[in-house]
């Protein structure tokens, strides 16, 4: 489905006609061509044939669900994987890397989400400048502090920003790790800057330090993809936005961008039927968190959350939503503050005292957090469902695998889990299956309090209806979901917080296009 | 060439509170620092303890002896140190190299044997030298190439090691002594014996090339973060192989010096191998951001010497040294990953 | 997406044969390690007419398999905690120390016996509160109990001297504990079989089992998932330290003495046993029956390199090119795996 607009490049393919020679950058030519790009892992299907195209001077915005395939893309251009298929082209030649340092040196910078790669810690900033000079030039033997120093001082100076050469880098805030990328990638002379959610941690002020930063970089004839789900940061940067769903492009619009449509090509509906239908909610209530605070000087939050609820909590990375739920789940302390379960106190110290009180978190990387290796004992269906409860259910030790299997079978049938039996390792199952599984976890026993942290990563969009369903579903406890995708909080949760700076606040419809009255409704 | 993906999780193997339970803020006075200056106290308090209880311990002679009685240990200490630096402070899941003693045994059984059968001490040096460069890079195929987890790799190398020795020496001692041998373990008309001198010049190219060069920091990159070394462009396995090369060669250089030391070859060469380990250890916490380092390592290695040399003086039973080595492991590693868990 | 794990306890985890393989390919993988015992008792029996007798087997069980295999299973539970533990010698020698000097002081046989069992359980309690209570890696705690335990020795064996039982004082029980037999089989191999009938269980069929493999697969997980992960690996190093005690028991049984430091010997053909045991069988993590096989054939590699002529010293040198073979050709073809 194609806006009206620029029609997806055809036209202009670099490979016919003269190629720029080396050297000389044309004011606006094409700098990254990308067709029928393909890529699956197993029996998934990442990206079914994406065409793709960047000029100079340009910002493209690349937008898709959890799932659409935008990490996917975003790994072969950088050159961490190869498509199975298709065809690029950066700056007239083709473009084959067979590592990152290939594609940085073909001209194509990326910019992670995470920033942990960006630097060692225990070096210092100036050192994680120049890590990948060392690795492509033939540097000096001897390599004084000052000599370093220099030379950090002239990347950051070409890049026109300042940073705190002499600091360690594992003492640098993901805005500054982020803007060390950026310099890197200009001092490597790229063509092309991809940056993947980069906002997601920043601060206001951070953020329009870095639209100051990549206006002038496009000024200066640089390329630009730039990932996020914020449509305010898009509608301010963007001069094209590319829509991908279901591994495709289903949605390609050149300023001015019409971004109501471009969410419409993202989530495959209009976006007026993604709320969640309101309903009524009893007045019992299961929770209650009473002035607590995360941190010794940080704002005191109150919730109430009542049986049969969904509550969802949004904000950027870092806000503290993760670290809200961790806390409830026992991982941490509250500063100050009291903590009620169905009227009693409750105070747990750990997992396992949560757990025996109903209370239980689904963690945010679910590899690292709920789930065993595939080969393991326990890698399977049955072995991740009964994992919590082994001894609920064993309490003579003898682990008996009918009884696993039984609520294994039971899971899978009422969350519709697509795997062969109880006895399927997790590595068989889809993203969105393997959601369902930790659901399931955490379904076959009553809980009275559901944490989701961040539910939907790397979950398709066939199994997110099933979900969003199965957590609507829950009439017996309450449910608190973290995600940073307001989308996706509005089509589940009857109730919106925003969280900032470790505080909590009612929901504004923050981050959603300014123009549309249905995002703007008040939710809270 | 495979490529990785990018964000395949690679699970770190850490102490036991790092890998299952979130960081909580440690007291606030254990930080970094303190724990550093701490150490040099410490040092500095044993000596002067040591000291004080006995006239003969603050001496020239003495204090120059233990140095370059320090020598060997050391020299396998600083191999070690150079592996654990490309490797990650991790020691089980990055790099160890456990063969250090055995390749020192091996090596030196191969000095004395070639002395007995007749060559010369250039002849028997290049040799040596030779033997602790291919054990280094046995080791470094098995795990570079072959993919064998470093712990088990320089085991295995280890026993085969201990294996040839023995069937050098036939488990007997050998005694040689040649011009160089009875020159390394003299002293000089300082008093300063030979062997002191050694170590402090091994020490000083190692520091040289690890701390000053562009080799150097692009290993602890390797070591600190493999996956961002990766991902700068470092071609990560050459790195890693280089570092068990240079503990093969620390080895070689090493066996000369025990050769020296002991006349000849001896057996049980292999005991030394936990002592290296902990003094390797150990000297983490003489640096400035607790990193393997080869001046904290040299600290370590004077330190337990000259606790040693210490309770020697003072008639205290050896029977407590290995003790008190194994509390100082436990101390400082309990107070480091406080401290660590504390600043992440 | 495939997540590639990999710890030093599960050399192979994450990696499932490739279902592409032949079958044959499959099983050559898993049973190699069953495949390369019988492909080398084979040869061995080929090369020398003595190896395949009652009284061959009977010496290589008896003194070459029966005590590594006890602690190399003790070192399968560590192992398979996702740790290690290089204290095992120390239990060994401890609880040695223990049996030998009560029995000495005239304590009773069932007395001495605990004696032993209680000083190795002590390390393995100081060894789980090293690891859980001051966040020590397995590594470092038990090799700092190593050195701990070795200037115990030291002090309370005066210097390290051996302690010597007189048979005058050696009990019968003890006696026939070490050098008897039921049934025609030596009475120290119904001790293996025991143990290693317990702690097959313990680690395949029981919650604790499933709740200590969580812990030694991804420990995170396992705490997430209301494991007591704390109280589980005291219990492990607690159980590591008591099986070595029954070795150490076993072998002051056998020699009528303590001698220090002995449990040294068995730590590194202990560890080798251990991993090698990895390779057996679909998945790559520790196991039972694969420590045994491991052990067993570290044996019989050594006892028939004897029996072919080979010099004592260049055994040594084989066993050690054989486990590296093992090792390579195991990680090699994962890693190939991997690559596929």
């Amino acid at each position: 489905m194609t806006a009206t607009g620029e029609s997806p490049t055809t036209g202009e393919s670099p490979t016919t006609g003269e190629s720029p020679t080396t050297g000389e950058s044309p004011a606006t030519g094409v700098r990254l061509a990308a067709q029928g790009i393909a890529k699956s892992f197993g029996a998934t299907q990442a990206l079914g044939g994406v065409d793709l195209q960047v000029r100079s001077g340009e910002i493209l915005a690349l937008m898709g669900a959890n799932g659409a395939g935008k990490s996917t893309l975003v790994n072969i251009l950088a050159g961490v994987l190869a498509p199975d298929q298709g065809r690029i082209i950066v700056n007239g030649a083709a473009f084959q890397p067979r590592s990152p340092r290939d594609a940085v040196s073909a001209g194509i910078a990326t910019v992670h989400q995470s920033t942990d790669r960006i630097g060692v810690p225990g070096l210092t900033t100036a050192d994680a400048l120049l890590l990948d000079r060392f690795a492509s030039r033939r540097s000096a033997l001897f390599l004084s502090r000052r000599a370093v120093r220099r030379q950090a001082a002239a990347i950051i100076a070409r890049a026109g920003i300042s940073l705190p050469l002499a600091r360690d880098f594992g003492d640098l805030g993901p805005a500054d790790r982020q803007l060390v990328a950026i310099a890197r990638a200009i001092s490597a002379d790229a063509s092309v800057l991809i940056l993947d959610e980069p906002t997601a941690s920043l601060s206001q002020t951070e953020a329009a330090r870095l639209f100051d930063l990549l206006t002038g970089l496009k000024a200066r004839g640089l390329a630009i993809i730039y990932i996020s789900h914020r449509l305010g940061d898009l509608a301010t940067l963007a001069d094209r936005a590319v829509v991908l769903r279901g591994g495709r492009v289903v949605h390609d619009a050149a300023r001015p961008i019409d971004f109501t449509a471009a969410v419409t090509a993202m989530i495959g509906r209009p976006l007026a039927h993604a709320h969640a239908a309101a309903r009524d909610i009893a007045p019992e209530v299961v929770f209650h968190l009473r002035q607590a605070r995360l941190g010794a000087d940080t704002a005191p939050i109150d919730l109430d959350l009542h049986a049969g609820e969904v509550v969802a909590i949004t904000g950027p990375l870092g806000a503290g939503k993760s670290r809200l739920l961790k806390t409830i789940f026992g991982l941490h302390r509250f500063a100050s503050g009291k903590m009620e379960l169905d009227g009693r106190r409750y105070m747990p110290g750990g997992p396992a005292q949560a757990i025996a009180a109903g209370v239980v978190l689904a963690g945010e990387d679910r590899h690292r957090t709920s789930f065993l290796p595939a080969d393991w004992p326990g890698g399977t269906i049955a072995g991740t469902i009964s994992l919590p409860y082994l001894q609920r259910w064993f309490p003579h030790g003898w682990l008996r695998r009918e009884v696993e299997d039984r609520a294994a079978e039971a899971g899978i049938r009422r969350l519709g889990i697509r795997a062969s039996g109880p006895r399927a390792t997790l590595d068989t199952l889809s993203g969105g299956n393997q959601q369902k599984v930790v659901l399931a976890r955490w379904q076959a026993e009553p809980a009275r309090l559901l944490l989701l942290d961040e539910p939907f990563q790397g979950v398709d969009i066939g199994a997110r209806a099933d979900i969003i369903a199965a957590i609507r579903d829950n009439r017996l406890g309450a449910t608190l979901i973290a995600t940073s995708d307001s989308e996706e909080a509005l089509e589940i949760a009857d109730r919106i917080f925003t969280m900032e700076h470790h505080g909590l606040r009612p929901w504004a419809g923050d981050n959603l296009l300014p123009t549309t009255p249905t995002a703007r409704s008040e939710v809270a | 060439m495979s490529v990785s993906y990018g964000t395949a999780a690679v699970e770190q193997h850490g102490s036991f509170a790092s890998r299952t339970m979130p960081a909580r803020p440690a007291r606030r006075f254990l930080h970094r620092g303190l724990l550093r200056t701490g150490s040099l106290l410490v040092f500095i308090a044993v000596f002067t303890a040591f000291s004080l209880a006995s006239p003969l311990f603050l001496t020239f002679a003495n204090i120059v002896t233990v140095i370059g009685q320090s020598a060997v240990v050391g020299i396998l200490a600083f191999g070690l140190t150079s592996v654990i630096i490309g490797g990650g402070a991790d020691v089980v899941r990055g790099g160890i190299d456990l063969s250090l003693a055995s390749n020192l045994g091996l090596g030196s059984a191969v000095y004395a044997s070639l002395v007995q059968a007749g060559y010369g001490d250039a002849a028997a040096i290049a040799a040596t030298l030779a033997v602790g460069l291919s054990v280094g890079t046995v080791n470094a195929i098995s795990i570079v190439s072959i993919g064998i987890l470093p712990l088990l790799a320089t085991v295995a190398v280890m026993n085969i090691c201990g294996g040839l020795e023995l069937v050098l020496t036939q488990n007997t001692a050998i005694s040689v002594s040649t011009p160089l041998l009875d020159l390394l373990s003299g002293t000089d008309r300082f008093g300063i014996p030979f062997l002191a001198y050694v170590i402090v010049a091994v020490a000083a190219i190692l520091i040289v090339t690890l701390q000053y060069t562009a080799y150097g920091l692009r290993l602890y990159a390797v070591g600190e973060h493999r996956e961002a070394a990766r991902a700068a462009g470092l071609p990560v396995q050459a790195y890693v192989v280089s570092s068990y090369l240079i503990s093969g060669l620390c080895g070689g250089i090493a066996a000369i010096l025990y050769t020296a030391l002991l006349s000849g070859s001896t057996t049980g060469s292999g005991e030394m191998l936990l002592p290296v380990v902990a003094t390797a250890l150990l000297g983490n916490v003489f640096s400035g951001r607790l990193l393997p380092t080869i001046g904290g390592t040299l600290l370590s290695t004077l330190l337990i010497g000259f606790l040693a040399n210490g309770f020697q003086l003072l008639h205290v039973s050896s029977y407590w040294v290995s003790g008190i080595q194994g509390l100082l492991i436990l101390s400082v590693v309990a107070a480091t990953s406080l401290v660590r868990r504390r600043r992440s | 997406m495939t997540v590639i794990t990999s710890s030093p306890t599960s050399p192979h985890q994450g990696q499932r044969p490739d279902r592409r393989d032949s079958t044959f390919r499959r099983y050559l993988l898993q049973y190699g390690l069953l495949i390369a015992l019988l492909g080398v008792s084979a040869f061995f029996a080929a090369m020398s007419p003595t190896f395949l007798t009652t009284a061959n087997f009977a010496s290589i069980l008896v003194n070459s398999f029966a005590l590594p295999a006890i602690i190399a299973i003790a070192m399968t539970l560590a192992v398979g905690s996702g740790g290690i533990d290089l204290s095992v010698a120390t239990a060994v020698d401890l609880a040695s120390l223990a049996f030998v000097g009560t029995l000495a002081a005239g304590w009773p046989v069932p007395g001495a016996i605990l004696a032993g069992l209680g000083a190795a359980a002590l390390t393995g309690i100081f060894n789980g509160l090293l690891i859980t209570g001051l966040n020590i890696t397995p590594f470092l705690a038990t090799l700092g109990t190593l050195f701990i335990g070795r200037s115990v020795q030291q002090v309370l064996a005066n210097g390290g001297n051996p302690v010597y039982l007189s048979s005058s004082k050696l009990p019968a029980a003890v006696k026939f504990l070490a050098h008897g037999s039921f049934l025609g089989v030596p009475l120290p191999l119904y001790v293996v079989g025991f143990i290693a009938l317990v702690a097959f269980i313990l680690l395949e069929l029981t919650i604790f089992g499933r709740g200590v493999r969580a812990i030694g697969a991804r420990p995170q997980v396992a705490y997430f998932s209301g494991l007591r992960v704390r109280r589980d690996i005291v219990w492990i190093y607690l159980l590591s330290a008591a099986i070595s005690g029954v070795a150490g028991i076993l072998l002051s049984a056998t020699v009528s003495a303590y001698i220090p430091y002995s449990g040294n010997a068995f730590l590194l053909n202990a560890i080798g046993a251990a991993f090698i045991g990895t390779t057996f069988g679909a998945r790559g993590h520790a196991n039972i029956i694969g420590t045994i096989l491991g052990v067993l054939l570290l044996a019989i590699v050594a006892n028939g390199l004897l029996l072919v002529g080979w010099n004592f010293y260049w055994q040594q040198v084989g066993t050690g090119a054989f486990i590296f073979l093992i090792l390579a050709f195991s990680f090699a073809s994962k890693r190939r795996q991997q690559r596929a």
